[in-house]
């Protein structure tokens, strides 16, 4: 279904341009959509999709520029006014009440009453009409907490096409969806575009992007690289396009792993959530974790770490036995976690860049009775050289720095300390490709320097080209191990699905 | 391009951050507005006479609101320190008029001040109540202990050097403020120059980042509660001597002006936020006020009213400078 030059644009965006007291985060950008066509928009955080998808849903308005929806002149007031016109977004964030039904969430704020009372057989039978037409996978009468992330998210694309919208921006619709889900919501999409609904797709996953549009444009410091065909495009070239500059590979991992056994993990049980695993890590190996949403590694991790009590086994940590992990005591004896969810267990927000990084290892900045400033900036600054922290300073706020920054801070504050044996749980997501290749490249020299690495992820490409060896866990066991070219997308699949089975 | 649109950004970051210094100073500026108003309206108000009044009368909330400084910064919040001071004064007084000794009597003070915040410490931590409820049933707690323990009667006639800590002198300056100067130091000392206070204030904006950051966050939060029992103790030996008396009903309502300096002097409820300096200028800005209204001889009822309202103005500024933050860092990151 590639656009034709003889059908219409549905939606014709000319020179659009947002200046935010004088910043020009979004300048001059042109961008057309086509009834039933999927658009993708990439680029690096902070290129100005957002705001491109802001000012098309009626969330900000522009500066300087002109709309044109369905032919005629378009300037939303809001995003009611935007829905108006058929336009609606679909969040990152979801906006559900949890406690109503799927069809009252649906309905909420246009509900259809009698005499003061809510019609909801008209909310049902008109919510299951959708859902019938899609064929979607969503309980009517359920209430959203009861849903998993993925039919959350089908309720808002469903509270979209009820809106009668022709236009769906969906901005990383992905990011807390299995690989499973991901496909349903690809075949979701392509039906959708079949009924001629026209999607805007903003995400940072680009074997996504190639799966699922037709056309992509990139921006790049808020202005438009280009627009190109799918087809016209290979990853490597729009990565390239994306950063602007070469970046060769990606992953350029070579195996560091030695034969020592630093780290081993025996009988580890936590009932419900994982059960007898078993396994060991080399000095300078790269461990991979794979395996779905909710298989247990996180968990699996903070057991280790301590953070998790645990009901039986044992980690050995450097000839050390530990039977009920405590956290201090493993960060002393070198092992530490990378937490996943960065903003709520990983930054601390409101404090300084010197004061993040030293968090951990205060004790050794002290100097008599009190903290050593000095000390404390001296530490500081050599690692945020080294990693190439992009601040305005070392008493720049954490919570003002970008992801893949706040990342490296987190980063930071463990390679400061005597790190033996890094986890890293989800490392790169939500971080743009540029800091994902530094954090790769970092990667490869902690394991050359004898550092070994625990890496959770769910991006595939990452853990097949970062890792000496993958563990896949399923339903909180471990249902396969493979490495060197054993590693394989499928074969790990496989093994992620593998519910009820044993090794 | 790419320059210009990070010049800009850095120029409209000092805007915001120039703005974002005076919200945050604000505190200062109302007091001195405030102390400036009153001078001119009242020729009484700037005699060294009232002023070392109001800052004898200031103390006792200064010191309160320290020790619950220390709490709020840890995200949490305390209630009791109010009964806390009672319960601590009046075991103190006791021991003073039966025992005579003024050393085992400050001991018994601070000791049991220790003691109940570690009891209310423990329970919030180990057994991860919430700080509002536990302290709330702390306040109850620890005024019917002073109640059974006085029989409901005050216990005075304290000896000479007992009271000096409320109404004595050294040279010009009052054995109170002297104190106060004391504590509110080592307090700043603490909070900004070691590791206990680096702790409070990450586990009160983080805890979860600061406990997987190998931090043992239940110690450091227990220990701002024994710190504010130290505070009320502290507090509870001043109000005593300057009364001549360990009333059961001593600091009754204190909890609420405590709160109020510290938030008025900018410490954020939601935790990892505030100073020693904002909370002593929040308990200024009250005192001068009741102060001033006292002066100006207005009914006194007024004063909770002012009190109130100034509580309200100063957590809008503080969500002021909260959008402020989040707007810089929205203009930091670009989007």
């Amino acid at each position: 279904m590639v656009t034709s030059d003889s059908t219409q644009a549905i939606l014709e965006v000319k020179k659009a341009t947002k200046i935010y007291s004088g910043v020009t985060v979004l300048s001059s950008v042109d961008f057309d959509l086509y009834p039933g066509e999927v658009h993708a928009l990439v680029g690096e955080n902070g290129a100005g999709k957002s705001t491109l998808s802001k000012i098309i849903s009626g969330v900000i308005e522009k500066s300087a520029g002109s709309m044109k929806c369905k032919g005629e002149d378009y300037h939303p007031l809001n995003t009611h006014d935007a829905i108006r016109h058929g336009i609606s977004i679909v969040h990152q964030e979801f906006n559900l009440i949890p406690v109503l039904t799927v069809a009252q969430n649906v309905f909420l704020g246009k509900e259809k009453a009698a005499g003061g009372v809510i019609d909801e057989k008209e909310s049902i039978r008109k919510t299951g009409d959708i859902i019938d037409k899609f064929k979607l996978n969503l309980p009517i009468k359920r209430k959203v907490c009861y849903l998993s992330v993925s039919q959350m998210q089908l309720v808002e694309i469903v509270k979209c096409l009820c809106d009668d919208s022709d236009i769906i921006i969906m901005d990383e619709p992905t990011a807390t969806l299995t690989k499973n889900e991901t496909q349903q919501l690809f075949r979701i999409i392509e039906d959708l575009r079949k009924e001629g609904i026209s999607i805007i797709y903003i995400s940072h996953k680009l074997d996504e992007i190639f799966t699922v549009s037709q056309r992509i444009t990139v921006l790049r410091d808020g202005e438009k690289v280009g627009t190109y065909r799918t087809g016209d495009l290979d990853e490597n070239r729009l990565v390239n396009l994306m950063v602007g500059r070469e970046i060769s590979s990606m992953y350029q991992h070579e195996n560091y792993a030695q034969d020592e056994v630093v780290l081993s993990v025996r009988g580890f049980t936590k009932y419900g959530v994982a059960e007898n695993i078993s396994f060991d890590l080399k000095r300078g190996e790269i461990l991979g974790f794979g395996g779905l949403v909710g298989a247990g590694r996180t968990e699996l991790m903070k057991m280790m770490f301590g953070e998790i009590p645990i009901d039986g086994g044992e980690v050995e940590l450097f000839g050390e036995t530990f039977t009920r992990p405590k956290i201090g005591r493993m960060v002393k004896a070198g092992l530490v976690y990378l937490p996943e969810d960065r903003k709520n267990e990983g930054i601390i927000a409101s404090m300084k860049v010197s004061e993040n990084i030293t968090l951990a290892i205060l004790r050794k900045m002290v100097r008599g009775l009190f903290v050593s400033p000095a000390l404390e900036k001296s530490t500081s600054s050599e690692i945020v050289q080294k990693l190439q922290i992009k601040t305005q300073g070392l008493s720049q706020k954490v919570g003002n720095l970008s992801g893949g920054n706040q990342q490296k801070v987190v980063l930071a504050r463990w390679l400061v300390s005597n790190v033996r044996v890094l986890i890293l749980d989800e490392p790169t997501r939500g971080i743009d490709v540029g800091a994902k290749h530094e954090i790769y490249k970092l990667m490869n020299q902690l394991c050359e320097s004898g550092i070994s690495i625990i890496m959770i992820s769910s991006e595939m490409p990452e853990l097949i080209g970062m890792c000496d060896r993958i563990l896949v866990m399923c339903e909180g066991r471990i249902t396969g191990e493979l490495a060197g070219d054993a590693i394989q997308e499928t074969t790990i699949m496989s093994y992620a699905a593998q519910r009820g089975h044993r090794m | 391009m790419v320059f210009t649109v990070r010049g800009d950004r850095i120029k409209r970051q000092d805007n915001l951050r120039i703005k974002a210094v005076i919200v945050r100073t604000g505190v200062f500026w109302s007091l001195a507005v405030l102390m400036i108003v009153l001078s001119l309206v009242s020729d009484q108000f700037l005699t060294a006479g009232n002023l070392l009044n109001v800052a004898r009368q200031v103390t006792v909330t200064a010191i309160l609101g320290i020790g619950v400084t220390f709490v709020i910064i840890g995200a949490g919040i305390d209630l009791s320190v109010g009964s806390l001071l009672a319960v601590t004064s009046a075991y103190a007084a006791g021991s003073m008029v039966t025992q005579g000794s003024l050393l085992l009597a400050l001991l018994i003070a601070i000791g049991s001040g220790v003691g109940f915040g570690l009891c209310q410490g423990v329970l919030i931590t180990k057994f991860n109540l919430a700080p509002f409820a536990v302290t709330l049933g702390g306040m109850s707690i620890f005024r019917g202990m002073t109640l059974l323990f006085t029989g409901g009667y005050p216990i005075s006639k304290l000896p000479e050097n007992f009271r000096w800590f409320g109404s004595g002198n050294i040279g010009f300056l009052p054995a109170p403020l002297l104190i106060l100067i004391i504590v509110a130091v080592v307090a700043y000392i603490i909070l900004s120059k070691t590791r206990v206070g680096r702790y409070i204030y990450a586990i009160g904006s983080n805890e979860n980042a600061t406990r997987l950051s190998g931090i043992d966050v239940n110690f450091y939060r227990t220990l701002t509660y024994v710190i504010a029992g130290v505070c009320c103790a502290i507090a509870g030996i001043i109000l005593t001597g300057r009364v001549n008396s360990a009333h059961p009903y001593a600091g009754q309502g204190y909890e609420l002006n405590a709160i109020a300096a510290a938030v008025i002097g900018g410490t954020s409820l939601n935790g990892g936020e505030g100073t020693i300096y904002g909370t002593i200028i929040g308990a200024l800005i009250i005192g001068i006020i009741e102060n001033g209204l006292n002066l100006l001889q207005i009914n006194p009822f007024y004063q909770d009213v002012a009190v109130g309202a100034v509580i309200i103005v100063a957590i809008l500024v503080d969500r002021t400078r909260i959008g402020m933050q989040e707007k810089l860092a929205k203009v930091a990151t670009d989007e």
